[in-house]
């Protein structure tokens, strides 16, 4: 039977380059593919056309897309316009999971397409500051007063954690959390509060809804319904509260089997800022993980032709300017990192500089070098 | 389906406002997207009825314009600082043709391949958004493909 013949039996091509035909019906196509030369070229332009469609380019969502919602959400709540915003615990939890996704899925519909915005971070959704055995230290507050400015105290002296605590962990990312920004901090009850102030006023001047998930005085963590806020705004915010000198800073990383593994990123900032940005990859241009089309299971022949595209149309690398512009708070942050560090050994008497806390400070001044 | 980038913030906005309206509606019974994508989809439809009314067009008039120029600042999906000036003419170039075969379909087809090929839902999502047969879906899956061939033939020759 010729294609012509039989108009209905085209659809079965398209069908069959979504993976969208049972096991039977594949096979008969296939049959039929290995008889008909014009069927394979009218296949093989069909695949072609699908993917010069999905390499099209996406926009990117407003920054402010989940605050934008949060503020409209609540000034109908306040109007009596729609019902309040769930209160309940896990609602609410549910409710901010929401908000991430906003974000997350962004603009939905656009000219001529819905498009999907290209998150750098949305698997990176925790920046953790461990404050660890942290002298007190009034000259470098003095010294540092600009960067130090809105921290209203010194750091007070807490016992030393064990070393392996704060490298590294291994936690599991609650759905609810998905895309949200978590801040951590696990220092003296002064601080966490200290800390916490700061964020929470950070987050009230951007509009972005904040809660405590602490579980003690010392061990602060908040969350933050902005998963459009990039982990280099965070840590820039964290340098200006005047973060422990001692503290680290790291980033979970997604390893397989769905563990999350925490790296500290101060350590993997390189010297070189243009080296940054190769660097920063590894962390930033992880391709989205798309469930939709993994459970599509598309044909060999799909799987062969998405393989020989181009790297850059599957993998949707986040925006150059905005790489610029985290590129730049990093380096004020290496800077930043760097001051505390040289600040630290000036306070010490000689070959105690690293002594006082982990080895975080010298791998900071070794990438702030 | 806008026909421009500040209809499409705006429609984003408004479907999430009314999804974590109606959360407690969402049975789980669909995929999260899926509710999502349903909710956009019916708003849009309600915005492009709004505007027959008012303005006495055809209902396809507005929100279905052919874009309309609007694309600066879209994110080709490659780094344009690894690219050379004329790979990025290429792409652009590219670009353009394929906004525009798109634009060409009528809105039924557009939506069916830009949830296919842009978003990666499968033909049963694709039908409980539209809320047609999954049938239904795949004829119009094909003949809007069969439709983007012919108008892509030049750029299909060099891919």
């Amino acid at each position: 039977m010729t294609m012509a013949s039989d108009p209905d039996k085209l659809e079965l091509l398209t069908a069959y380059l979504d993976g969208e035909l049972s096991e039977a019906k594949r096979r008969e196509v296939e049959g039929w593919l290995a008889q008909d030369r014009s069927a394979q070229s009218l296949l093989a332009d069909l695949g072609r056309t699908a993917r010069l469609v999905s390499a099209l380019p996406r926009e990117q969502a407003p920054r402010d897309l989940s605050g934008r919602i949060t503020v409209r959400l609540e000034r109908e709540a306040l109007l009596g316009n729609s019902p309040p915003a769930p209160r309940t615990s896990s609602s609410r939890s549910r409710w901010l999971g929401w908000m991430a996704l906003a974000a997350s899925i962004a603009l939905v519909i656009t000219a001529g397409w819905l498009f999907w915005p290209q998150s750098s971070f949305t698997s990176h959704s925790e920046v953790i500051v461990v404050a660890e055995n942290e002298p007190p230290r009034t000259p470098m507050r003095a010294q540092n007063a600009q960067a130090a400015k809105s921290l209203d105290g010194r750091l007070a002296a807490r016992p030393a954690m064990p070393a392996e605590a704060a490298p590294a962990r291994d936690r599991s990312i609650s759905p609810s959390a998905i895309g949200a920004r978590r801040i951590v901090v696990e220092a003296d009850p002064g601080t966490c509060r200290r800390i916490e102030a700061e964020v929470r006023a950070f987050a009230r001047a951007r509009q972005i809804s904040a809660r405590d998930q602490s579980a003690g005085a010392d061990a602060k963590m908040i969350e933050l319904a902005a998963p459009d806020l990039h982990v280099a705004e965070l840590t820039s915010l964290l340098a200006q509260i005047g973060v422990p000198a001692g503290a680290k800073i790291v980033t979970p990383t997604q390893e397989a089997g769905g563990s999350v593994q925490f790296e500290d990123l101060g350590t993997r900032i390189p010297t070189d800022p243009s080296a940054w940005r190769e660097e920063k990859r590894e962390y930033a241009d992880e391709p989205r993980t798309d469930a939709a089309t993994a459970a599509a299971a598309p044909s060999e022949e799909t799987r062969a032709q998405k393989s020989a595209e181009p790297p850059g149309s599957a993998s949707r690398p986040s925006d150059p300017t905005q790489k610029d512009e985290l590129g730049g708070e990093l380096r004020t942050l290496i800077v930043e990192f760097r001051h505390r560090a040289e600040l630290k050994a000036g306070d010490q008497p000689a070959g105690a500089a690293g002594g006082a806390t982990s080895s975080a400070p010298t791998s900071r001044e070794a990438g702030g070098g | 389906m806008c026909g421009s980038r500040q209809d499409a913030e705006d429609f984003a906005q408004e479907t999430f406002v009314k999804a974590l309206q109606s959360i407690d509606r969402f049975d789980g019974r669909s995929r999260l997207y899926t509710w999502l994508f349903r909710i956009a989809v019916n708003l849009v439809i309600s915005a492009r009825r709004r505007r027959f009314r008012m303005a006495g067009h055809a209902l396809d008039a507005g929100l279905d314009d052919p874009p309309r120029g609007d694309w600066r600042g879209l994110d080709s999906g490659r780094n344009p600082a690894a690219q050379a000036p004329d790979e990025l003419a290429a792409d652009h170039e590219r670009h353009r043709i394929v906004l525009e075969a798109l634009a060409a379909l009528d809105k039924d087809h557009r939506a069916v391949v830009v949830l296919r090929d842009i978003e990666s839902l499968d033909y049963s999502e694709i039908a409980e958004i539209l809320n047609v047969p999954a049938g239904t879906v795949k004829s119009r899956l094909h003949r809007a493909r069969m439709s983007l061939r012919q108008r892509l033939m030049p750029v299909l020759g060099a891919t």
